[in-house]
């Protein structure tokens, strides 16, 4: 019994990616017919050959990690899914051209915020990304992306706000009032790929000065 | 803006915009390109791994691919990617007009390596029938931009 | 037999601070409301497919004698731009632009600014005139003139702190605009000056 085209036993087959980790994703038919089975398949752009993800094969689930098999920078991937229902009914189908330079998205920022008397200082930690070189050293956001920088704001009062911003990733915000709470927000931004994180937020209160007590 | 280091010849170039502009129309123009066996800006030509000397040479010819070729072969009814193929296609003339002063001032060497790197670039392109390597070649402008992005 | 539309006339393109306007004169019928389409062609489009105009963006069918081309120039070069008017199922000839329009000739006012101050924080607050803009601006304590200090500030619209300022010492501020796409930058503004109340320390 040859398995018929049924396109909508599939939907939304895309790639979600977040600081390089590569997750396709699927929709299925609603879920009135248990039973149908999902393989999947990656290629490089440019290359004849489908190969088969191991560990996705015949799956239920819909979602599949390629972040090793996508991991090149430099390449470009298409990834496709067949789904197999238990009627014999089946579909295929296939994600746009993907890269994970131009696709990911950017996490928040991982930051300490310390206050002291009358300054914050806020400490962005390097963040670690599944990338790796071919002599095998784990690449960091930072090092991937040669223009990326911390946008960091200091929320005085409702009206003001005090910014501070570049690559290193010590910043203190100074002259400000003892014993008072300050909301801080930090962003990484790329502008290269126009990419930009959703912020780290910290509530933090100065200390109080005790200096004259 | 970013500066372009190309051997001795230096471009200022706004490749931030030009990349916005082309992720307007990407995946639109990857789509309509339904040969993916087949690549035509290969990473064995790509200008980052080309000798500093040779780079401008090399994206003057490739430039000039896309001015003389793909922009005025790329056929769409949409007036969304009208606008933004004019936007691509006059900023890929300004920084051609910018690379052609580095060649007036014999800073723009055409060398063996990119003379071989672009012939077979368009020993690929010519591989397909034209209107098809203008849909191919304009869906690859982000591996090019990547390359300039590389060439430093 | 029915009178030819007339062309719109006059045409000219007013641009300050990349905000790029193209105008004319409007095409008057007694009790009639004629509209008119806008159109436009690069540098590349004259010179590799000169049949090829394009739909302006904001004024493909259009009421005013006027239309905000700002969108559709986006690169530094040359651009024709031509009008016609439309009257119901009647349309007038086309109207050239005389000479192509270039971004790079767009006049740069200076920036509007608001120097405040926010306990002992100087701060200033630049107008916000569009993503394309960058603000230089350049500040310095009033008796420490050859002292000066600058900063660039990406985008106005947000109060940005320059310096915490010393009791009873005036700091002042100018700032001019820059406009890296088209490798220009205005004038500088007019400074202003602020001082925080109190005694003044001792110059060191």
């Amino acid at each position: 019994h040859m398995a018929e085209d049924s396109p909508e036993l599939l939907q939304h087959v895309k790639f979600q990616s977040s600081n390089f980790e590569n997750i396709l994703t699927w929709d299925g038919k609603p879920e009135s017919i248990p039973g149908t089975v999902y393989s999947v398949e990656y290629k490089m752009y440019g290359e004849p050959e489908w190969l088969a993800k191991v560990g996705c094969q015949q799956i239920t689930q819909k979602s599949c990690n390629l972040t090793m098999e996508t991991g090149n920078l430099t390449e470009l991937y298409y990834a496709r899914v067949t789904a197999i229902s238990s009627g014999g009914w089946s579909a295929t189908k296939m994600t746009e051209r993907f890269n994970s330079l131009q696709h990911t998205t950017i996490k928040p920022p991982d930051v300490t915020c310390v206050p002291q008397v009358r300054s914050i200082q806020m400490i962005v930690h390097p963040t670690p990304t599944p990338v790796h070189t071919t002599d095998g050293h784990q690449l960091t956001l930072e090092e991937i992306f040669q223009d990326l920088f911390y946008r960091l704001e200091l929320h005085v009062n409702h009206t003001y706000q005090m910014h501070l911003g570049g690559k290193q990733r010590e910043f203190e915000f100074s002259g400000l009032t003892p014993d008072t709470e300050f909301l801080g927000s930090i962003v990484i931004s790329v502008p290269t790929w126009s990419k930009e994180s959703a912020p780290y937020v910290c509530r933090v209160k100065t200390l109080p000065d005790r200096t004259w007590t | 803006l970013k500066i372009l280091h190309l051997g001795s010849c230096v471009i200022v170039t706004n490749l931030q915009e030009i990349q916005s502009e082309f992720s307007e129309i990407r995946d639109s123009v990857q789509a309509s390109d339904k040969n993916i066996d087949f690549r035509i800006l290969r990473n064995t030509g790509s200008l980052q791994d080309t000798e500093p000397s040779d780079r401008c040479c090399l994206l003057r010819h490739l430039l000039r691919l896309y001015l003389d070729r793909v922009f005025k072969n790329y056929q769409t009814s949409d007036y969304h990617t009208l606008r933004k193929l004019s936007s691509l296609a006059n900023s890929f003339l300004t920084m051609k007009k910018d690379l052609q002063l580095c060649h007036a001032y014999m800073t723009c060497h055409c060398g063996e390596e990119a003379t071989e790197k672009y012939r077979q670039i368009l020993s690929h392109f010519e591989q397909l029938e034209p209107q098809a390597a203008a849909v191919k070649v304009l869906g690859e402008l982000d591996i090019l931009l990547r390359w300039m992005d590389e060439a430093e | 037999e029915v009178a030819a539309l007339p062309a719109p006339q006059n045409l000219s393109v007013h641009s300050t601070n990349m905000k790029h306007l193209l105008m004319w004169s409007p095409v008057v019928l007694a009790e009639e409301t004629v509209y008119y389409s806008v159109e436009y062609q690069g540098e590349y489009e004259s010179l590799y497919t000169s049949h090829i105009w394009i739909p302006s963006k904001w004024c493909s069918l259009t009421e005013g004698p006027e239309c905000d081309v700002s969108d559709d120039i986006t690169a530094t070069v040359p651009y024709n731009l031509r009008v016609r008017a439309i009257l119901g199922s009647q349309t007038s000839a086309w109207s050239i632009l005389e000479e192509p329009f270039n971004r790079n000739s767009t006049i740069l006012t200076l920036p509007g600014m608001k120097v405040s101050k926010d306990g002992f924080h100087l701060v200033i607050e630049l107008e916000d005139l569009g993503p394309q803009f960058e603000f230089l601006v350049v500040y310095w304590r009033k008796e420490l003139v050859t002292k000066e200090h600058d900063k660039v500030v990406r985008r106005g619209g947000i109060p940005v702190p320059l310096e915490t300022m010393e009791p009873g010492a005036p700091y002042c501020v100018k700032a001019q605009a820059l406009v890296k796409a088209i490798g220009r930058n205005s004038a500088f503004s007019q400074e202003e000056c602020v001082e925080v109340q109190g005694e003044a320390l001792p110059l060191m």
